[in-house]
């Protein structure tokens, strides 16, 4: 666990800011974006098929998906990532997440019943995967964090049965 | 290790699986029909035969195959004919064991017998069984006693009955009209199938016939709606009443013993160290008769939509205290020390205020659309009104009650959910994890939406809004989310004047 993002040293009154969280890997950010520009240029392609670029619905289409391109590439993708971050303080996972609604989520170790580490083949291009710690009652994701991060969150994850 | 079968009325169960076997017949009694008449059809009625005697038989080897021990300190069942499958079920995971006696199975010595672990499906019990009673009752016994209570020191059990009037007020407050409704009109389908279509048309044109003469100025539609709500909610109240009737609760030093049940008699025995929260539950109308509800929430328990999961049926909000002192001292509630703000007033209020804004609106704006259904719709609008103004007072209470306590390592979550005001007392360790949720409004005064998420099968969130974040994050001990403090814009300028001087 010497990689491990633990926790940093709290100030004076003990406390542990909250702007010390750890960051998940840039590259989340090249895969995210790449997921937009499928999601956003597939429709678009598909569209040539059905309206001739001088329709007034064709421009109106061709429109709409810049402006979804443009804010999710510009604004929410960012945010979205400046947001996420994740911290291991003993025996507790703080998650941070969100864009409009910001959610600080606290998993304690001793609810944890099994963690699983996941990669999606562009994850697997970029060496990242997502790990997901079941509980009791829910779960709790970190997508997108490297894999040898993702190694020592699946250790910390399990290390409730151990001695 | 002695090795038991099922009741044999199971055997009919077993059956049923296998009706659709009766497509066989069904179909060649077509076929033959259409071709030779009668007298070819009973040359080969022995193949109908043989197709029903082998659905009986399957019946019966399935029964025969299926089984249970106790085998030291596991409960083994198993079950299958071709796919053989053997459940092994450590009695110390076992979190609570019933019994139900339906009126029926009576006269058959017959009872359903369920016990339920933390783990496994959260729509059925691990072990679910048609068996004898006297089986039953040896099954009951053993892991009644297995369970933590003689382990501990000796302890003198508690016993609880409640009042027949808090039994009635119980009833009252769960019943819902839509499940009434439900029940009536499955019971008059249920009659039509077996006395003819024209029977279930007779009584439903005798059931219009009556909300006409019962109308009283009303329009007729919309009396037979009224009518069909109260005559539904009058049925669930009825059947509400013969199951929680006869309630019986005893408190031993780990384990609860619960019975109650007029025509269908269930008994429940629960691991206390099992349990996950307890829950008080008000509605606008009981927080006025200051009467409250209290239930268990065990993993399991409450599956079963007819169980008793009622610990307090209703009781005066000083005598369910002092209840819940005798049954369980360990989740009394503490008072709130975290409670929202005036101005997060809106918040609470919104959600009821679109629903009263929104309903008379839909009521004008149907009434211009269709004129010719405008005494109808002014009605109906009228009645949907009720709820939306219910549910506003269900806010307003729950502003002036809602908010966050923790006293040791219990604690006390007060909310609203829907039409209900709900105390929630959770151990600590119940707890599996703790989200406080932040919209961009409350960025600037540092509150937010706490939801706590606490241990079951499936997922069951507490969601109480508008809190203090750091003080939330310092209530559940967790310093990472404790938010830098505000800086002093005044006071920045004042230091760099003074640096500057």
């Amino acid at each position: 666990m010497e990689n491990a993002p633990v926790a940093d040293n709290p100030d004076e009154r003990g406390r542990l800011p909250v702007d010390k969280l750890k960051r998940v890997s840039p590259l989340a950010m090249s895969i995210w974006q790449l997921r937009l520009i499928f999601s956003v240029f597939i429709p678009a392609f598909f569209l040539f098929f059905f309206y001739r670029p001088q329709m007034l619905a064709w421009k109106l289409c061709a429109l709409a998906a810049a402006a979804v391109y443009l804010f999710s590439a510009l604004v929410w993708l960012p945010v979205k990532y400046l947001k996420l971050a994740y911290r291991l303080d003993g025996q507790t996972l703080y998650v941070r997440q969100g864009v409009i609604y910001t959610r600080y989520g606290a998993v304690f170790l001793e609810n944890i019943q099994y963690v699983t580490v996941s990669a999606t083949p562009l994850q697997r291009v970029f060496r990242l995967c997502s790990v997901n710690m079941i509980l009791a009652g829910g779960r709790m994701t970190i997508p997108c964090v490297s894999a040898e991060e993702g190694e020592l969150l699946r250790i910390w994850g399990c290390s409730r049965s151990a001695p | 290790m002695i090795k038991r079968r099922p009741h044999f009325i199971s055997i009919l169960s077993n059956i049923g699986r296998f009706l659709i076997l009766l497509v066989i017949p069904l179909a060649r009694g077509l076929l033959v029909s259409l071709r030779g008449g009668f007298q070819s059809w009973l040359a080969s009625a022995w193949m109908d035969i043989a197709v029903v005697a082998l659905i009986v038989a399957m019946g019966v080897t399935a029964w025969y195959c299926m089984g249970y021990c106790l085998d030291g300190s596991c409960l083994i069942a198993w079950q299958g004919v071709v796919f053989r499958r053997v459940r092994r079920i450590p009695l110390e995971n076992i979190s609570w064991a019933s019994i139900v006696r339906p009126w029926y199975l009576r006269p058959f010595r017959a009872v359903q017998f369920r016990a339920d672990t933390p783990g496994g499906s959260h729509k059925d019990s691990d072990f679910s069984m048609l068996l004898y009673r006297s089986d039953a009752d040896y099954l009951f016994t053993v892991l009644d006693r297995l369970l933590p209570s003689l382990k501990d020191p000796p302890f003198s059990p508690r016993e609880y009955r409640p009042r027949g009037l808090y039994v009635i007020i119980l009833s009252a407050l769960t019943s819902n009209s839509l499940a009434g409704i439900l029940l009536a009109s499955a019971a008059i389908s249920r009659v039509g199938d077996l006395m003819g279509r024209e029977f279930s048309e007779r009584i439903y044109g005798t059931l219009e016939q009556l909300a006409r003469l019962a109308a009283f100025g009303v329009p007729p539609a919309a009396a037979a709606l009224a009518y069909l709500l109260l005559g539904g909610w009058a049925l669930a109240f009825a059947a509400n009443l013969i199951r929680n009737k006869n309630l019986f609760v005893v408190r031993r030093a780990n384990s609860l013993f619960i019975r109650g049940g007029i025509l269908t008699h269930r008994s429940y025995t629960l691991d206390l160290s099992q349990v996950n929260y307890l829950d008080i539950r008000q509605s606008v109308s009981t927080k006025l008769l200051r009467l409250q509800s209290a239930f268990l929430h065990t993993a399991g328990y409450g599956k079963n939509k007819e169980d008793v999961s009622a610990l307090i049926p209703a009781a005066k909000n000083q005598d369910a205290a002092q209840t819940l002192q005798i049954l369980a001292p360990e989740l009394i509630p503490s008072p709130r020390s975290i409670q929202p703000n005036l101005g997060a007033i809106m918040k609470f209020l919104l959600d009821a205020l679109w629903c009263c804004v929104l309903v008379p609106a839909g009521s004008w704006l149907l009434c211009r659309l269709a004129p010719n259904w405008a005494p109808v719709i002014r009605y109906i609008g009228l009645i949907a009104m009720v709820p939306a103004l219910w549910f506003l007072t269900v806010r307003v209470l729950d502003f002036k009650t809602s908010g966050l306590s923790r006293d040791g390592d219990v604690f006390t979550l007060r909310y609203s959910h829907m039409f209900y005001l709900h105390t929630v007392v959770i151990p600590k360790k119940r707890i599996v994890a703790v989200c406080f949720r932040q919209s961009v409004l409350q960025w600037g005064d540092q509150k937010c939406d706490v939801l706590i998420y606490s241990r079951c099968e499936g997922q069951t969130r507490h969601h109480l809004k508008n809190l203090d974040l750091k003080d939330c994050a310092l209530l559940f001990d967790l310093p990472g989310y404790i938010p830098p403090p505000k800086r002093d814009f005044f006071a920045f300028l004042k230091k760099k004047k003074d640096e500057t001087a």
